[in-house]
């Protein structure tokens, strides 16, 4: 007003929180490029080419010849395409559900086990394990069962506690009675574990995760799951930007907390608990790519979520490569790359990022 | 025409009774400021008339009952102003202002361009359009309680609650956001419901006060008939002198006796 030269900021102001198109551009490439790296390298290296014309094969109406062999096109087809679409699924899924529960919860430190999935989901593998069902019932693997029971049953016991034990504070209650459940299924778990010190081998496996797969089997298996909660998450990005201003300023804004926190926490569990009947324990994935995003980004969810299911898959892809090729022929358990690539990664972030 | 109207209105925590028995008018267009010592009741007041503390007894927003609304429909009737605003850090000015126009949007819906252009409006209303591409975390107290209004503005609903608006600010800065606040009711239609713990700004702003002791309406009416030296005294325990402004009365305290240290 008191500005001796007149200004028409008008054309100048910011448009919301956006999401910009160069940006998922850059997260897409990312992860078409680590699934192509994931299809190319291995014991049998393949040319670039011929993989890329072998997918394409695969695709309806398309007729082409890549030029590999029967053993070649099994090995892209039946080994590592699977295990690629697994960690694209199994990244994703756990990366955006952690950012999810940073929203629901507020705190910058949830990751998707923190309301006992982990432990329930240990529980459930060690019993399938113990009682000689890891091998399979003819051809039914039970561990991924056992393992989605248990992480369901374990979600659902924290939910029923501390939603009857908080009124006033249903946040800090929820989380409390998650360390109470996963306290709990640890231990009966390790006690099961105990108990049978033969298969000790297999259950450490799993809780360090892995992404070995048999086949297109547990990509079908998780695929509707993970596809139907990531959706939901999705749409309720908006929704979580609310829930940053508290319960109750989000209610007076027209927000149903309770309703948008039930429906977020379920849909984060349950794809939680499905990825993680399938790869086992995959630690870190959840809190280090939305709080990369987050530093690179902006705070915002809408920006936050999309992304993150890109490069939570990029990223899940990526530590499996170096979980199978870092030691050949051996495998690393991939739990121990997504930590030993991630924390110095996310160091790097948190140090030369402006944001904080 | 009343904008809101509450009967008998009543708020328990546990066995305690915070609010007992408060009824309470406030025109369409008006501004009712709710004094009263702390610990009186006055925030749970708002929070109750605002739908978001369970209650006994009747509130009406415009003539319906609050109970049949939805937290969506509250929404649009009612910004609310809170004293101690939940302040996501990391947020830019105007996403945070935009978070006004949830109620305006389905749940999966993102902001419009009128979304968009009401938020900037708002933000030019209480000069902080310089601040919209900064973050929440970086702006001063007096820059931050504008921004807030700024997000109840962007609400478009005509009744506006404000608890304790000026608590963060200066007294110059108390001054002009109690002005802004004036001249938006004024241009806009709103009806303004306030808690204030400064009784001259109170009376000088308000058409009408009421004064709760314990949850009780123990005054209501014009300011110079709330705010008279006995009822302060006697409600408050405190010892003022009231100087009759054009603008309202202007309470001030004032020293009674004064303790000799060197008997």
């Amino acid at each position: 007003m008191g500005s001796s030269i007149q200004v028409d900021d008008s054309e100048n102001h910011e448009g919301p929180a956006k999401l910009k198109i160069w940006w998922l551009a850059v997260a897409a490439l990312t992860a078409g490029t680590v699934v192509l790296l994931g299809l190319i390298l291995g014991p049998a290296s393949l040319g670039i080419r011929e993989v890329l014309v072998e997918v394409l094969d695969h695709l309806p109406f398309v007729e082409t010849d890549s030029g590999l062999s029967a053993r070649e096109q099994a090995i892209v087809w039946e080994i590592r395409l699977p295990r690629v679409v697994l960690g694209l699924l199994v990244g994703a899924m756990l990366a955006t559900a952690g950012a999810s529960y940073q929203g629901v919860f507020r705190n910058p430190l949830a990751d998707p086990y923190l309301l006992g999935v982990a432990a329930g989901a240990g529980f459930g593998a060690t019993v399938a394990i113990v009682s000689g069902l890891g091998d399979g019932i003819g051809t039914f693997d039970a561990v991924p069962m056992f393992a989605f029971a248990g992480a369901l049953v374990a979600v659902t016991l924290t939910y029923l506690v501390g939603f009857s034990a908080g009124r006033s504070d249903p946040v800090t209650s929820l989380v409390l009675a998650g360390v109470a459940v996963a306290s709990f299924f640890t231990a009966v778990q390790t006690f099961v574990q105990q108990r049978d010190s033969e298969t000790i081998r297999q259950v450490y496996f799993f809780v360090l995760g892995q992404l070995r797969t048999a086949g297109w089997d547990e990509v079908i298996l998780v695929s509707p799951y993970v596809g139907v909660c990531l959706v939901v998450l999705l749409l309720l990005r908006r929704r979580l930007d609310v829930l940053g201003v508290g319960d109750e300023e989000a209610g007076s804004l027209g927000v149903d907390v309770r309703l948008v926190r039930l429906a977020t926490v379920l849909a984060a569990s349950l794809g939680t608990a499905a990825v993680v009947a399938v790869s086992g324990l995959i630690g870190f994935v959840g809190i280090i790519v939305p709080h990369t995003i987050r530093l690179i980004f902006g705070f915002s969810y809408r920006v936050i979520l999309p992304l993150t299911v890109l490069f939570g898959g990029a990223f899940l892809v990526g530590a499996d490569l170096v979980a199978r090729l870092a030691l050949e022929p051996a495998e690393i358990p991939i739990g121990v790359v997504t930590a030993f690539m991630g924390a110095p990664f996310f160091v790097l972030v948190l140090r030369t990022s402006r944001r904080l | 025409m009343e904008m809101i109207s509450c009967r008998s209105l009543r708020v328990s925590f546990g066995t305690t009774e915070v609010l007992s028995g408060i009824n309470l008018e406030v025109p369409k267009g008006g501004w009712t400021a709710v004094v009263g010592p702390n610990g009186s009741g006055k925030t749970t007041l708002l929070r109750t008339v605002a739908g978001l503390q369970t209650s006994q007894g009747l509130i009406q927003i415009d003539g319906h009952s609050l109970g049949a609304y939805t937290r969506k429909e509250i929404a649009k009737q009612i910004a609310i102003v809170p004293q101690q605003p939940v302040i996501p850090h990391g947020m830019r000015v105007l996403d945070y202002v935009l978070l006004g126009r949830t109620s305006h949007l389905g749940i999966f819906e993102t902001e419009k361009k009128s979304d968009i252009e009401m938020a900037h409006s708002s933000l030019d209303e209480l000069d902080v359009s310089f601040a919209e591409a900064r973050t929440m975390g970086t702006l001063s107290g007096g820059e931050l309680q504008r921004v807030v209004v700024a997000r109840a503005l962007t609400q478009g609903s005509p009744v506006l609650l404000l608890d304790e608006p000026t608590t963060a600010l200066d007294i110059g800065h108390q001054q002009e956001m109690l002005e802004v606040i004036d001249q938006l009711r004024y241009r806009l239609s709103l009806t303004v419901l306030a808690t204030m713990h400064d009784l001259t700004l109170a009376g000088q702003y308000a058409d009408s006060l009421i004064l709760i002791e314990q949850g009780q309406v123990v005054a209501s009416g014009s300011p110079q008939e709330v705010l008279t030296e006995e009822q302060i005294t006697r409600h408050y325990g405190a010892s003022i002198k009231v100087i009759n402004d054009e603008f309202g009365p202007i309470v001030t305290p004032v020293r009674r006796k004064k303790l000799n240290s060197l008997e």
